[in-house]
């Protein structure tokens, strides 16, 4: 029993400290960025995700630093990892469309209409809000089974229950497609200057396109150190590992 | 023809020269006689042996023509190894009312003398001295309108007033339109009337010809609106809508019978002349405003007004912005509407933002509204009030002075800070705030803890709790079904409740154990029968010894437990009617074996 309850008191004190010590370079960050020095201040923020940081604001402060540093790349990717976290944060957006506009490649932006509605309605909730809603749909589904039991059914208990299994099934299939997303989808961000794509994965195939830093692509194979990396105009081609992060 | 080479003649011979200098300085008329329409280019000439590079202005009174130029041209002569030079000033000349007048004598002062030329006399006639038979002809020789008909008769400038007759402030719309049946090349406007008398708005001016066709006096006419004004007479009186002139290039071109509107349309050999046309002038009488019934506050707006008050917020804190908005809408000329507010008790007024928005009618009436906004800035806290607004106007329709009325605004004033004076509270120019650059947002603040990420997906409680609702809900659906066997089956609700009721009853036998009288007998019997009477859904009552026993057989209960059954029964008999024969203990034992055989017996039915 003893054994058992310093084992639990291990395994709760680990992360504890982790996170304090990242917290603390946390700190140290912001003190550094807020006095200038970004270069340093990306160095402690990077020590911070290495101390197992996996905060939102410290993934944004970290794309901040790299952004001042000249990394555009780098700050994309912490950019894009921070919005994963916290899709609807203002500050995030506002940064990703700013380095969006000075880079040097013009992404195909998402069509405007309802089709770029519904995308963004899509992308709006997170996982969890997903999974707390689908929850939320099971409680309320079975509340009305129970209502049934005891005080029968009628017309309008037939809608309320035809509405609340349309917005469950509705959340349910987006819950699944963007779990299905979340362990599927692999994005990078170019992060060199200038990355040249290829018709296979070497270098002495022929060129057929060129990135540049910050462009952000969806990688769909990897093979001996080259991404197979697709564009969002539909362009295809392999790109050298070392030429993007993946986010 | 004579009359031509008479006129030219005298053109030529209408020169001076000045024998005792060099210079010589003339003055010519290419025609001493036209028609209103038509120009008449005077020429001076200076002439030197020597180099003209300094040459003044030569003085001359045109004030009866409508004046075009001088073009101004240089030549140098050389003849007999000689040179001369020479100076030649153009001006093209229209008069403006028919009539005999005199050019000249034409002053030139250079090298400290003065020149003079001769008096050049000329006529301008309403009519073409072409169509009236040429009796001043400019050499050209060439009819370019018929013969028939006067130029004028065939192109003038029509101005049409919609009043003759109107009040102070009152709208007059003057229409002009340029009225024709040649081939018109080259308009433009030559004079804009200044319109003296009146505050003018322009409610169109063409940029192109765009004909009707409209048929004047019996004849078919081209007609062009080229401009049309609305006017606003500034005093009583007797004013005139000045004349418009408009210059056009006619056709001097060939003649044709066939059609007067292809007379002149032969591009190959066409000859073009210049002429102006003119507008008559218009008398406006202007009647003042009445003096009766006018209001103290009227102030000279004459048309239809309304008038409408907004304040925004109703409800402010002490030294939070009021916005007070003032419109003034409808038809006539608003400038002269003066500001509404000056002053409000209880507050600071800063000065207004202005702004207006004209509109034209169809029938080209000129209004639209007047803007204040004013920002208010409350002095003390309580109710304070916007007072009433008046708004008092002159109708001309009605001939009749109004008043548009607001209704008193009350604002609620709370408590709060008052901004000392220069403080700056907000812009009050209202205008719109500049990026200067751009860059991205500022990092995060500090945290007391940074937070780690966990996906609900990613928790087996997420997962057990999808399970717990199907498992829920068949419990609830178990549970339900139970509550409605019990009301519905008698024998079921019996079953189910004989343990329980007989736990409470052998408790009560407890309790009577150390008593010793025959109620914890009673009570224990009661307990056994009333069990197997639930158990069994059969009336307590009725339950005798025998007919448990048969009871108890025909449930295949063992022989052993029928006979503990019957050996308590017994014993419970005989201590209800022999209440001293037994100790406590052995009624202790009696209710330890009869809970023993309740629970064997339950094992046993089931």
């Amino acid at each position: 029993m003893a054994v058992m309850l310093w084992l639990w008191v291990l395994l709760c004190a680990g992360p504890s400290a982790a996170q304090s010590a990242a917290l603390g370079l946390y700190q140290e960050g912001n003190q550094l960025y807020r006095d200038g020095g970004f270069e340093v201040a990306r160095e402690r923020y990077l020590a911070a995700v290495d101390a197992g940081g996996e905060d939102v604001r410290l993934y944004y402060n970290l794309g901040n630093a790299a952004f001042k540093s000249g990394r555009t790349g780098e700050a994309v990717v912490w950019y894009e990892r921070a919005r994963r976290l916290s899709p609807r944060d203002t500050d995030i957006v506002a940064n990703l469309r700013f380095v969006q506009r000075i880079k040097r490649d013009r992404e195909t932006a998402v069509q405007g209409g309802v089709g770029d509605w519904l995308w963004q309605l899509y992308l709006w909730p997170t996982l969890n809000e997903i999974a707390v809603l689908f929850n939320a749909g099971l409680f309320f589904l079975f509340a009305l089974a129970v209502w049934r039991l005891w005080y029968g059914s009628g017309t309008r208990y037939w809608i309320i229950c035809g509405c609340l299994l349309t917005i469950q099934a509705a959340v349910t299939s987006t819950g699944a497609n963007r779990l299905h997303r979340h362990f599927t989808l692999v994005e990078a961000v170019v992060t060199v200057e200038r990355g040249t794509a290829r018709s296979g994965p070497d270098a002495a195939q022929t060129t057929v396109f060129v990135v540049h830093e910050g462009t952000k692509v969806t990688v769909e194979r990897q093979e001996e150190g080259w991404f197979l990396v697709r564009l969002a105009n539909g362009l295809g081609g392999w790109l050298q590992d070392a030429d993007v992060t993946v986010i | 023809m004579p009359s031509l080479l008479v006129a030219l003649l005298a053109a030529l011979v209408a020169t001076t020269q000045r024998a005792s200098a060099q210079i010589e300085f003339s003055a010519a008329v290419d025609r001493n006689r036209a028609s209103v329409a038509e120009a008449i280019n005077l020429t001076l000439t200076i002439s030197s042996p020597g180099s003209l590079d300094h040459v003044s202005a030569p003085e001359l009174d045109l004030s009866a023509f409508d004046v075009f130029g001088p073009s101004v041209s240089t030549r140098v002569n050389f003849i007999n190894g000689r040179s001369s030079f020479a100076r030649v000033l153009t001006y093209k000349l229209y008069g403006r009312q028919p009539g005999r007048y005199r050019i000249g004598p034409v002053r030139l002062s250079m090298g400290g003398e003065d020149y003079l030329t001769d008096v050049v006399p000329v006529e301008i006639v309403r009519a073409s001295p072409r169509s009236r038979g040429g009796e001043a002809g400019s050499g050209s020789g060439s009819a370019t309108v018929d013969p028939e008909s006067a130029l004028e008769d065939n192109l003038f400038l029509r101005a049409v007033t919609d009043h003759d007759t109107v009040f102070v402030g009152q709208q007059v719309t003057v229409d002009f339109d340029l009225c024709y049946r040649f081939s018109l090349r080259d308009v433009g406007f030559a004079e804009i009337p200044p319109f003296s008398g009146f505050w003018l708005k322009e409610l169109f001016v063409a940029q192109r010809l765009e004909p009707r066709r409209e048929t004047i006096d019996g004849v078919a006419f081209h007609v062009v609106p080229l401009r049309k004004v609305a006017l606003f007479p500034a005093a009583s009186g007797q004013l005139e809508v000045e004349p418009m002139a408009v210059s056009c290039s006619i056709s001097q071109g060939r003649r044709s019978r066939s059609s007067l509107f292809s007379l002149f349309d032969d591009p190959l050999f066409d000859r073009r002349q210049t002429v102006m046309v003119r507008s008559p002038a218009l008398p406006v009488t202007v009647l003042p405003l009445p003096e009766s019934g006018r209001p103290i506050d009227f102030n000279g707006v004459v048309g239809q007004f309304d008038l409408k008050v907004e304040v925004n917020p109703t409800s402010v804190d002490l030294g939070d912005p009021v916005t007070l908005r003032i419109s003034v809408f409808g038809l006539g000329n608003m400038q002269s509407a003066l500001t509404p507010v000056t002053d409000i008790d209880g507050f600071q007024v800063y000065d207004p933002q202005v702004s207006e928005e004209e509109e034209i009618g169809v029938a080209g009436n000129y209004g639209g509204r007047r803007n204040w906004e004013y920002i208010l800035i409350p002095e003390r806290s309580g109710e304070l009030s916007i007072p009433a607004l008046h708004l008092s106007y002159f109708d001309p329709l009605s001939r009749a002075y109004r008043q548009r009325n607001s209704k008193a605004i009350a604002i609620t004033v709370g408590r709060g800070e008052l901004a000392s004076v220069g403080d700056p509270i907000f812009d009050l120019t209202r205008s719109e705030i500049e990026e200067l650059g751009r860059d991205i947002r500022h990092i995060k603040p500090d945290v007391d803890a940074l937070e780690s990420i966990q996906f609900l997906h990613s928790s087996i409680t997420f997962w057990l709790l999808q399970l717990a609702f199907p498992c829920a809900y068949l419990a609830t659906l178990s549970y339900r079904r139970h509550q409605l066997r019990l009301s519905g089956d008698l024998a079921y609700a019996r079953r189910r409740r004989a343990r329980p009721k007989t736990e409470r009853r052998l408790q009560a036998a407890a309790e009577q154990v150390a008593a010793g009288g025959g109620e914890f007998y009673g009570t224990l019997m009661e307990a056994l029968v009333g069990y197997l009477a639930d158990r069994f859904n059969q009336s307590a009552p009725s339950l005798l010894r025998s007919r448990c026993q048969q009871l108890l057989e025909e449930r295949e209960v063992g022989e052993t437990l029928r006979e503990r059954f019957d050996t308590i029964v017994e014993e419970c008999e005989r201590g209800r009617f022999a209440p001293g024969f037994a100790t406590p203990v052995e009624r202790q034992r009696l209710l330890e074996q009869s809970r023993k055989f309740l629970v064997d017996l339950q094992e046993e039915v089931g």
